[in-house]
């Protein structure tokens, strides 16, 4: 009967691997996760009702659910070119659970309720108020500051030769790992240039500027000058273990929410949003290319394929709201499929000349599907994106590796 | 006052009978080699357990599932007894033994290092892990007979791998890269991060074992204990999972003492 008595002993010892359960610690988060401002006229200052919620969707079904990137440190709200903010606007913020808000006034942190009205004052172009807020963690231990302001946009003009891209304005991120640019179009300030290197960085830390999918190569471009060169890679071990194997390169007019990279084929397409408002018609894209294909094309499990590797070009113009007012972004899941596309360029596999050393120029004219009137151009209900990939189903990580697309001098001939 | 010499008389005579009864108990159930007070305890074993933090960090928020994995241990004790009361054993135990488990963790710590690229940051979400360890343990324990059929042994063990796998993978959750300040990146269930560090794993680590040993019949023992290690199952400069993690486990069976 004794040998009962250890029983308690084995017991304890089991359970106490499932029961030292220890009080939930503080969140150590402390993020801005939303953001929004309140106007009672929204439209007479913004181009959309939308535009007073900052931040990015979601995903594409869930437009009007904005939040703010966990990589933002400012969050700006774009007005009309026209528009003037002089009162206060009541701000509204929502912080990481259990996170303690601050307004940082003449140097020292004002506990923030959300809602107050604060001053955000835009006037001119550069001409704005830029407050500065603290999120304190819930333990303590981690804070993030944020910028926000309000901002006028410069006023849409058409240059007679259209809007040429040069690529030549890019310096290092600033912890230094890979490029980043920048648009130098003095007509196009507030174009954002955006591509998969924060993605790619995340599964090869190791990796030099130049070895990322998306480099700046500083001399031998069409002038002589900078060009951009995409290269399919390798994303190494831990692009095996999200089951990534490749990164191709890539470049495009929107942003690229590194949050979702790594959140599966579904993630991966999310996370390149394509497209900014444009108040211009685009008619042609044209530029300069160079395209060499990497040995063997393969498939998302790492198996080679019957095919050829081969790049993409192209260019979106897109109605970016519905029906309901609601916003619409494409992303890599419809980019080239969505029904609010409305014109569309993109350049011909088969046409394309492999391993030149010289550079080829391509041409390619927008289709459109349906009439475009100047107002709602002008009203910024068009989106426009270009994009520029070195694997044609690189979205799908289908590609060769080492396969390189070089452009440079790209220009954009619009109507308006 | 004769009376009570009487008793007396009574009370040591039982008190000496007990005494023998008792010593006859001790030779009964003693050693079986009476003459050297040595011999071999052949044992198998089943094993439950697990490699775990102690105490369970607070990042650690529920653990949902937890299943052995394996659990088998033989082996052989060689012991003597120096006398009644006490002995020693060195055994060598051949162990299959592992676990499944599943957890949900908060702003847990975690690095991973692969090829020369470094990812670290701070998860949220489910972590599911398995863990396979084969090898041989090599226990050096002091016995005491506690009564004729009782002996508990303690004492130190030292473990070596034959093989092992440490694997796994993390969804439901986000990891905020570098601190919980840095950028958050998704994970779904959908789309796991898996994980191995088998190749991170100790070959060799030490710990105490405890066995108690009940003798059922005269030859055939049940017993029961735990094998508490000592050392973490990865070495200090692994900075994946930050908090050590020894492998624990009870182990039950049945002896057959030569």
């Amino acid at each position: 009967m004794k040998f009962y008595k250890t029983l308690p002993l084995l017991a304890l010892t089991l359970t106490a691997l499932h029961s030292c359960i220890a009080d939930e610690p503080a969140n150590a988060e402390c993020d801005i996760v939303k953001c929004w401002i309140h106007l009672d006229e929204p439209e007479a200052v913004f181009y959309h009702d939308y535009d007073t919620l900052a931040g990015e969707p979601i995903t594409v079904d869930r437009p009007n659910d904005k939040v703010i990137p966990t990589s933002a440190d400012s969050v700006v709200f774009s007005t009309r070119w026209n528009a003037t903010v002089s009162e206060p606007v009541p701000l509204f913020i929502e912080v990481t659970p259990g996170a303690q808000l601050f307004l940082v006034e003449g140097g020292s942190e004002v506990p923030f309720v959300s809602g107050t009205s604060v001053d955000l004052h835009a006037t001119a172009v550069g001409q704005y108020a830029e407050q500065h807020f603290v999120v304190r963690s819930e333990d303590g231990k981690w804070s993030r500051r944020y910028r926000i302001s309000i901002q006028v946009p410069p006023m849409p003009s058409y240059p007679p030769e259209g809007f040429e891209l040069k690529f030549d304005s890019y310096e290092l991120n600033a912890a230094g790992q890979y490029y980043v640019w920048t648009e130098s179009n003095p007509f196009l300030t507030d174009i954002q240039w955006a591509n998969g290197n924060p993605g790619f960085r995340m599964s090869k830390s190791s990796a030099k500027p130049y070895e990322y999918p998306t480099v700046a190569v500083g001399e031998g471009g069409v002038d002589g000058g900078p060009y951009l060169k995409l290269t399919t890679c390798d994303t190494g071990a831990f692009g095996r273990m999200v089951n990534m194997r490749i990164a191709a390169g890539n470049h495009f007019i929107g942003s690229f929410d590194v949050g979702q990279a790594l959140n599966g084929q579904s993630g991966a397409l999310a996370a390149t949003r394509f497209g900014q408002p444009f108040a211009h018609k685009p008619l042609r894209l044209k530029g300069f290319y160079r395209f060499s294909p990497g040995s063997t094309k393969q498939d998302k499990a790492g198996k080679p394929m019957d095919e050829a590797d081969i790049c993409d070009i192209y260019c979106v113009f897109y109605r970016n709201t519905d029906a309901e007012g609601k916003q619409v972004q494409l992303d890599g899941a419809n980019v080239l499929t969505s029904e609010y596309i409305v014109g569309l360029a993109r350049l011909n596999s088969d046409e394309v000349v492999l391993g030149s050393e010289e550079w080829l120029p391509f041409d390619l004219s927008l289709t459109y599907s349906e009439d475009v009137a100047e107002a709602d151009v002008k009203e910024n209900r068009y989106s426009m994106t270009i994009c520029f990939s070195s694997s044609i189903d690189g979205a799908y990580f289908c590609g060769a590796v080492g396969s390189e697309l070089h452009i440079d001098n790209v220009t954009l001939e619009c109507e308006y | 006052m004769k009376l009570k010499t009487i008793i007396s008389c009574l009370a040591l005579m039982a008190a000496a009978t007990a005494s023998a009864q008792t010593e006859d108990k001790y030779a009964e159930w003693g050693p079986t080699c009476r003459k050297s007070q040595t011999g071999v305890i052949a044992r198998a074993g089943y094993v439950i357990g697990g490699t775990t933090p102690l105490p369970l960090p607070a990042e650690i928020r529920s653990i949902n599932e937890f299943r052995p994995l394996g659990g088998i241990s033989l082996g052989a004790d060689a012991y003597h007894m120096f006398s009644r009361h006490w002995g020693l054993q060195l055994g060598f135990h051949l162990f299959y033994e592992g676990f499944h488990t599943g957890a949900d963790v908060k702003n847990y710590r975690m690095g991973i290092t692969k090829d020369g690229n470094y990812l670290e940051g701070n998860f949220t979400g489910t972590d599911i892990t398995d863990t396979k360890m084969f090898g041989a343990t090599i226990p050096l324990t002091a016995t005491y007979r506690i009564s004729p059929r009782w002996n508990v042994s303690a004492g130190p063990f030292v473990s070596f791998l034959f093989s092992k796998s440490f694997e796994g993978e993390v969804y439901d959750g986000y990891l905020r890269e570098g601190d919980p300040t840095g950028q958050k990146v998704e994970m779904t269930r959908d789309n796991p991060a898996t994980y191995d560090f088998a190749d991170n794993m100790r070959s060799a680590y030490w710990g105490v074992e405890l066995i108690f040993d009940w003798k059922a019949m005269r030859h055939m023992d049940v017993f029961g204990g735990v094998d508490w290690s000592c050392s973490s199952i990865f070495p200090a400069d692994f900075k994946t999972v930050e908090f050590d993690l020894f492998p624990i486990y009870a182990k039950i069976g049945l002896a057959y003492r030569y």
